[in-house]
């Protein structure tokens, strides 16, 4: 099957989602596993083991860890050499999105209240600590499953992510905190890179590769694809925030309260007249607990107003047609599989989600 | 004199201010933005825009990545740039190397969880130990009834070191090391290695492992001087 072909069987039909669907719920389902068996059943430690436990039991896409997983399996490795990695993602996912919604004063999670908002943020704070260094155990038993030196490798990958993330989230937090209104959409694009892009496209992209191929691909490969694909993925999060439905599992408009810079609110600041700029950024200026859903019906009619929206939409769109043209380009010489066929449908599926 | 309604006048500029925006669609005219949605081409506009912007974002990322692990890393210059042809041997050769190195502990592995060689094993590493001082954190193994061996491993770097089980050795026989090396040509082979004979008959293991040596983990044979036979392996596994 030619790669036009495999991309075009993997986005046939009006959606995307039964094979991502299919292998989301398949290879979810091994790594929320492999992490159960992490969360020591013997050791409930009073006001820890319930809170750790928590979010992962919630469910999630488990996006991330389904594509490590693919990527290791498209390059030849089995199932079982990338569960442990992809086990590792899952936790420091779950406890990056504790600290996420402590930091972004977050009410819900997942359709419930957040962490925080259910045992104060102190003992949230060290639930979602625990997490991520829980993560370390699997990716030291990996010493077992795919050797020491891959091992190594795989942590190497762990830290440059780490570091990428940690920049990312400091950038967003710094802008809002800071009420930075020159934030121009490139420096958005740089964010949602370092902040999104490393860690849910990217580094799985990378460290399933180096998996699969036994250390033979060189990660780097995997930068473009992984941003692209990243970026979409974050636009329409940013998106499914102001017009997602009820299954979208947060609070509607709430990146509107924390006045989070998203490339629609970017877009529509800068479509602004001189007077209207200014009301805009007096709002954005107040903190959290005294922006009004007055303020941020304002902002949004000024989204709508401005065409911020479809504009949103499109620069989503065009990073998808992105995504898929480094796709073919990576993937050309790999041979047919599921796998593959699923990480071309995970392209498209990250507009179609909702 | 020419009259100031003769002269030529510099067009009065498109846009007040800086262009900020990679994604130039955004700041429309007079550097604001421009709504853009369903106009045909101007979507298109939009997108090749965007995609541009992004392609220049993650490239600017990748070459802050080089910097950071040239930082991290603490590179000298680059060495010269070998030619493609010889990067590509050089790459198959460190793939083929890794390959061969991990199928050789993977054999060696497997024959060791074989029932009859675990009971081998066994038989040997029950028996009396002798005492076996060590300088290290790790374990060493006394490797038959009438030897004992003795550690003196010297490293700022935490060690863990591991004898195989040797036969039992005559007198006579002068054991020794023969190299220490890993499969990462990054690492240089551990030269402070000696293996000899205390007075009592029982072997003496004195490694000095120096500061810069690489966390890795070394092989080395141990062999029987005069023969030149196998007699042995030594595992030195330095951790960070």
């Amino acid at each position: 099957m030619s790669l036009a072909e495999t991309l075009a069987t993997a986005t046939a039909g009006p959606t995307s989602s039964g094979l991502v669907g299919e292998v989301l719920e398949e290879y979810g389902q091994a790594a929320r596993a492999t992490v159960e068996r992490y969360f020591d059943a013997d050791n409930r430690s009073p006001y820890l083991h319930d809170l750790v436990v928590d979010y992962p039991r919630r469910g999630g896409k488990m996006m991330r860890s389904s594509l490590c997983i693919a990527q290791a399996r498209a390059y030849g490795a089995s199932l079982e050499k990338a569960v442990l990695t992809a086990a590792a993602i899952e936790m420091l996912h779950n406890g990056l999105l504790i600290h996420d919604d402590i930091q972004d004063a977050s009410q819900e999670r997942r359709g419930r209240p957040t962490l925080h908002a259910m045992h104060g943020v102190p003992l949230a704070l060290n639930a979602g600590d625990m997490l991520m260094l829980l993560a370390l155990r699997p990716l030291m038993d990996n010493v077992d499953e795919v050797g020491g030196w891959l091992a190594i490798e795989v942590l190497r990958e762990t830290e440059i992510m780490a570091r990428e993330s940690a920049e990312g989230q400091a950038l967003e937090l710094g802008w809002r905190d800071l009420n930075d209104t020159t934030v121009t959409e490139a420096d958005y694009l740089r964010m949602v890179l370092k902040k999104t892009a490393w860690f849910s496209t990217i580094y799985p992209a990378r460290v399933g590769a180096l998996i699969g191929s036994r250390g033979r691909v060189d990660p780097g490969v995997f930068m473009h694809f992984g941003f692209f694909l990243g970026a979409a993925f974050q636009i329409q999060d940013d998106l499914l925030n102001l017009v997602g439905d009820e299954s979208y599992g947060k609070e509607r408009n709430g990146d509107l309260y924390e006045g989070k810079r998203t490339l629609m609110l970017i877009h529509a600041r800068g479509a602004c007249s001189a007077a209207d700029r200014a009301i805009f950024d007096a709002l954005l200026a107040a903190p959290r607990e005294r922006r009004t859903a007055e303020d941020v019906a304002w902002l949004r009619a000024a989204i709508e107003r401005h065409g911020s929206i479809d504009y949103a939409r499109k620069v989503a769109e065009a990073l998808v047609g992105a995504a898929e043209f480094e796709y073919a380009r990576l993937y050309a010489d790999l041979p047919e599989s599921r796998d593959k066929r699923f990480i071309a449908a995970l392209i498209p599926w990250v507009l179609e989600r909702s | 004199m020419a009259r100031d309604d003769e002269r030529l006048h510099r067009p009065p500029p498109q846009r007040p201010g800086p262009r900020r925006a990679v994604i130039p669609e955004a700041e429309g005219v007079n550097g604001r933005a421009v709504d853009s949605g369903g106009q045909g081409s101007a979507g298109d506009d939009v997108a090749s825009r965007a995609v541009n912007a992004a392609y220049r974002v993650v490239e600017d990322n990748i070459q802050e990545g080089r910097r950071a692990a040239e930082r991290l890393r603490g590179a000298g210059p680059a060495p010269a740039e070998a030619s493609p042809g010889a990067r590509a041997i050089a790459g198959r050769l460190m793939h083929l190397t890794r390959d061969l190195g991990g199928t050789w502990v993977d054999l060696i592995l497997a024959v060791l969880k074989e029932p009859e060689v675990r009971a081998v094993i066994d038989r040997l590493t029950l028996h009396d130990r002798g005492p076996v001082a060590s300088m290290s954190s790790a374990v060493a193994l006394a490797p038959s009834p009438a030897m004992s061996v003795t550690q003196r491993v010297s490293s700022r770097k935490p060690v863990e070191v591991t004898l195989s089980p040797l036969p039992a050795l005559a007198r006579s026989v002068a054991p020794a090391v023969a190299g220490l090396h890993a499969l990462s040509p990054a690492s240089p082979p551990i030269d402070q290695v000696a293996l000899t004979r205390r007075p009592d008959g029982g072997l003496e293991l004195a490694i000095t492992i120096a500061d810069d040596q690489p966390a890795d983990t070394y092989w080395g044979a141990l062999v029987d001087v005069d023969s030149r036979q196998p007699i042995g392996t030594l595992t030195v596994r330095i951790l960070e």
